[in-house]
C-alpha cells in the first residue's frame, strides 16, 4: 500500500519547535548558584540603615517578665560560654548554625527573634547574615549580656545632676531587677512601656499540605 | 513575583476561583483531546494510539521548560511553591498499583472524572471504586500502609542534581527526547494501523 | 457542531494542559492534581459524619487538624471547574450522553468490573505514592522533581509489564 504517512503537520512543527528553541535557549543559561534567597543589595542596605533593629534590655527583661510567647531570646555564642551563663528562657542557636535550615526555629517568621552576645559585635554579625538570608523579624538586645549586668542585674542610679528620664530609667532597671535578682527595694515609680516591643498576633498559617501528598 | 497565594498577595478566595478556571480549561482540554475514551487511553499500552504520550508529555516539556524559565528570570520563586519531596519506595510501590490501575480500568482519577461528567457510566464506576479505595486504605492505613508510605524520604531532589547535570542541560535532552519520540510514535502508530480494521479507527477518531 | 468523534490535535491539548500547570504553580503554588481532590472529599465526607473519628485517625486526622475544611481546599476547587470543562468540551464535539465506553469484545458488565477494580487500585496506589497521574507525575516534572519521574517510570514502565495479561480488555 503506498500512501503519504504525514508524520507531523506544519502547525504541529511549529509548536513542537517553539518549545525546542525554549529548550535551547535553556541549555546555555549560565548556572545559578543558589544562595538561599537572597534579598538584593539595595533591600539589604536599607535595612542597615534603619535604626528599628536594637531592642534595649529593659524591654527584654519585660518580656522576660511578661513570659511573652511570641517572641525568643537567641544566645548567638558558643555553647560552652552559654552554659556559664545565659538570659532566662534563651535558646543556643551559635553563628554557624543560625543559617541551617531544619527544625531551626530562627527561620519561623512569626516569632518575634531577638539575637545577643557579650556586647554588640557578635550578635550584629549574626544579624547581618540573617538578613542576607531573608530572615524575617530579628532584631539584636543592645549592649548584650554586659548592658544585661550593667543595668538589669546591677543597676546604677544616675549621677547628679539627672533628668527626670534618667530617674525614671533607673526606677524602671531597678524594678525589673528585682525579678532576676530578688532585691528589697521596689520600684518607686510605676514602669512605663515607653519603647515596648510591638506585640505581633502569630497568625494561623493553614498547615503545608499542598498537592497530592 | 510569583507564586501569589502563598505569599499573600492573593487572598484564599481568589485563589479557590481562579483553582475553579484552571479547572475548567484543564478538563476542557481533556475531554477535547480524547481522554474520557478509555480505548484512547489504553492505546499507548497497545501502540494504536499514542494520543496519551504526545498530550503528557507535551504538558510536561511545556510546564518545566515554563516554570524553569521564569523562576530563571525572577518571575516565580520556586522555592516558595509546593516542592514535593521524593520518597522514591512508596512511589515505586503506588506507581505500579497505580499501572495496574490504569491496564485494568483504563482511566487514572482525573481523566475518570471528566469521562464520569460528560456521562461516561464506566468512568462514574471507576470513580467510585477510586473512592472506596481511598475508604479502604484509610481504614486499613496504620495497620498495612503507614510504614511503607512514609519509607524512602530522600528529601526534595531535583532530577538534574540527581543526575549530576544543569537543568537546564537536561531539559533539553527531555525535550530532545521526547520530539523524537513523538515522531517515533506516529510513524509506529501509523505503521500498525495500516494494517487494521477502518471502523476501529474511526471509533477512536485516529 | 462538529462532527462525530472529532478531537483536537494532542499537542496543542498538551500544550494548553502545560499552560494551566504553570498558571497552578503561579497563583496557588501548587501543581495541578486530582486524586488529591479525591482524598479531600473523602476526609470531608468521612470529618461530617464521624468527626471525633476523623480527627483521631492515623489517616485523616493530619486532613483535619486545627479545624481544617478538607472540602475547603484548591484541589477540591479545580475538580469542580474540570466538570464543567469537561462537559462544554463534550457538548462542543458531540460526546455529551451516556455511555459505557468499551472494546466490543467484551460485555458491558466485564468493563464495568473491570473499571471498579481499577478504581481501587487508583484509590489504594495514588495514596501511597501522594498522587496520581497529574499529581504525581505531571506536577513533579513541571518542577524537575524526581519523585515526578519515579512515579512516570513506575506507572508507565508498570503498564506496559501489565498490558499484555490484560490484552483481551482492549484489543
Amino acid at each position: 500500500m503506498n500512501y503519504k504517512m504525514i508524520i507531523m503537520k506544519k502547525n504541529e512543527i511549529i509548536l513542537l519547535g517553539f518549545l525546542f528553541l525554549l529548550a535551547f535557549w535553556s541549555l546555555f543559561l549560565p548556572k545559578k548558584v543558589w544562595v538561599y534567597h537572597q534579598i538584593p543589595a539595595k533591600e539589604l542596605h536599607y535595612e542597615l540603615t534603619k535604626n528599628d533593629k536594637f531592642i534595649s534590655v529593659e524591654d527584654v527583661a519585660q518580656a522576660i517578665i511578661e513570659k511573652r510567647t511570641d517572641l525568643i531570646l537567641i544566645d548567638v555564642r558558643d555553647t560552652s560560654q552559654y552554659k556559664a551563663f545565659t538570659l532566662p528562657g534563651a535558646l543556643n542557636i551559635t553563628y554557624d548554625s543560625l543559617l541551617f535550615k531544619t527544625d531551626n526555629i530562627a527561620h519561623n517568621p512569626d516569632l518575634i527573634k531577638v539575637l545577643f552576645s557579650n556586647g554588640n559585635t557578635l550578635a550584629q554579625q549574626c544579624w547581618f547574615m540573617a538578613k542576607r538570608a531573608n530572615l524575617k523579624n530579628i532584631y539584636i538586645m543592645d549592649g548584650g549580656l554586659n548592658a544585661w549586668f550593667d543595668n538589669i542585674l546591677n543597676p546604677q542610679p544616675p549621677q547628679q545632676p539627672y533628668s527626670n528620664e534618667q530617674d525614671r530609667l533607673y526606677q524602671r532597671r531597678k524594678g525589673l531587677s528585682t525579678y532576676f535578682v530578688g532585691s528589697k527595694n521596689a520600684p518607686s515609680t510605676p514602669t512605663t512601656n515607653k519603647n515596648a516591643i510591638p506585640v505581633q498576633q502569630i497568625k494561623k498559617k493553614e498547615s503545608k499540605l499542598g498537592g497530592c501528598s | 513575583m510569583g507564586p501569589l497565594f502563598p505569599q499573600g498577595i492573593i487572598s484564599e478566595p481568589v485563589n479557590h476561583l481562579i483553582a475553579v478556571f484552571i479547572g475548567l480549561i484543564f478538563g476542557f482540554f481533556l475531554e477535547a483531546s480524547g481522554f474520557t475514551n478509555t480505548r484512547k487511553l489504553a492505546g499507548v499500552f497497545y501502540g494504536y494510539d499514542f494520543v496519551v504520550l504526545k498530550v503528557f508529555f507535551t504538558a510536561a516539556v511545556t510546564s518545566a521548560l515554563g516554570l524553569f524559565l521564569m523562576n530563571y528570570y525572577g518571575l516565580i520563586d520556586i522555592k516558595l511553591t509546593f516542592y514535593p519531596a521524593t520518597f522514591w519506595l512508596p512511589t515505586l510501590v503506588g506507581g505500579i498499583i497505580m499501572a495496574l490501575g490504569f491496564i485494568v480500568g483504563g482511566f487514572c482519577p482525573g481523566t475518570s472524572f471528566c469521562a464520569a461528567s460528560t456521562g461516561k457510566i464506566d468512568g462514574m464506576v471507576f470513580v467510585g471504586g477510586v473512592f472506596l479505595g481511598i475508604l479502604g486504605y484509610s481504614f486499613t492505613y496504620k495497620a498495612l500502609f503507614e510504614k511503607l508510605r512514609n519509607s524512602g524520604n530522600i528529601g526534595q531532589v531535583n532530577i538534574a542534581d540527581w543526575l549530576g547535570i544543569s537543568e537546564g542541560l537536561f531539559l533539553f535532552l527531555l525535550t530532545t527526547v521526547a520530539i523524537a519520540a513523538f515522531i517515533f510514535v506516529t510513524w509506529l502508530q501509523n505503521k500498525l494501523n495500516s494494517k487494521k480494521d477502518p471502523q476501529f479507527l474511526q471509533d477512536l477518531g485516529v | 457542531m462538529f462532527k462525530k468523534n472529532q478531537y483536537i490535535n494532542p499537542y496543542i491539548g498538551g500544550f494548553f494542559i502545560g499552560l494551566m500547570m504553570i498558571a497552578a504553580y503561579y497563583f496557588s503554588g501548587e501543581g495541578l492534581g486530582s486524586s488529591g481532590g479525591f482524598r479531600d472529599v473523602t476526609a470531608g465526607v468521612v470529618n461530617g459524619i464521624a468527626p471525633k473519628f476523623a480527627n483521631n485517625s492515623a489517616y485523616y486526622g493530619r486532613l483535619v487538624e486545627d479545624g481544617r475544611n478538607p472540602f475547603n481546599t484548591w484541589l477540591v476547587f479545580e475538580m469542580i471547574g474540570i466538570i464543567f470543562g469537561a462537559i462544554v468540551s463534550a457538548a462542543l464535539f458531540n460526546r455529551l450522553k451516556f455511555e459505557i465506553g468499551k472494546s466490543p469484545k467484551i460485555s458491558n458488565k466485564k468493563r464495568l468490573v473491570a473499571a471498579l477494580l481499577g478504581g481501587l487500585f487508583w484509590g489504594v496506589g495514588s495514596q501511597l505514592g501522594r498522587g496520581c497521574t497529574s499529581g504525581l507525575v505531571m506536577s513533579g516534572m513541571a518542577v524537575s522533581s524526581l519523585s515526578g519521574y519515579i512515579g512516570l517510570m513506575a506507572i508507565f514502565g508498570g503498564g506496559y509489564i501489565f498490558a499484555y495479561f490484560f490484552r483481551k480488555l482492549w484489543i
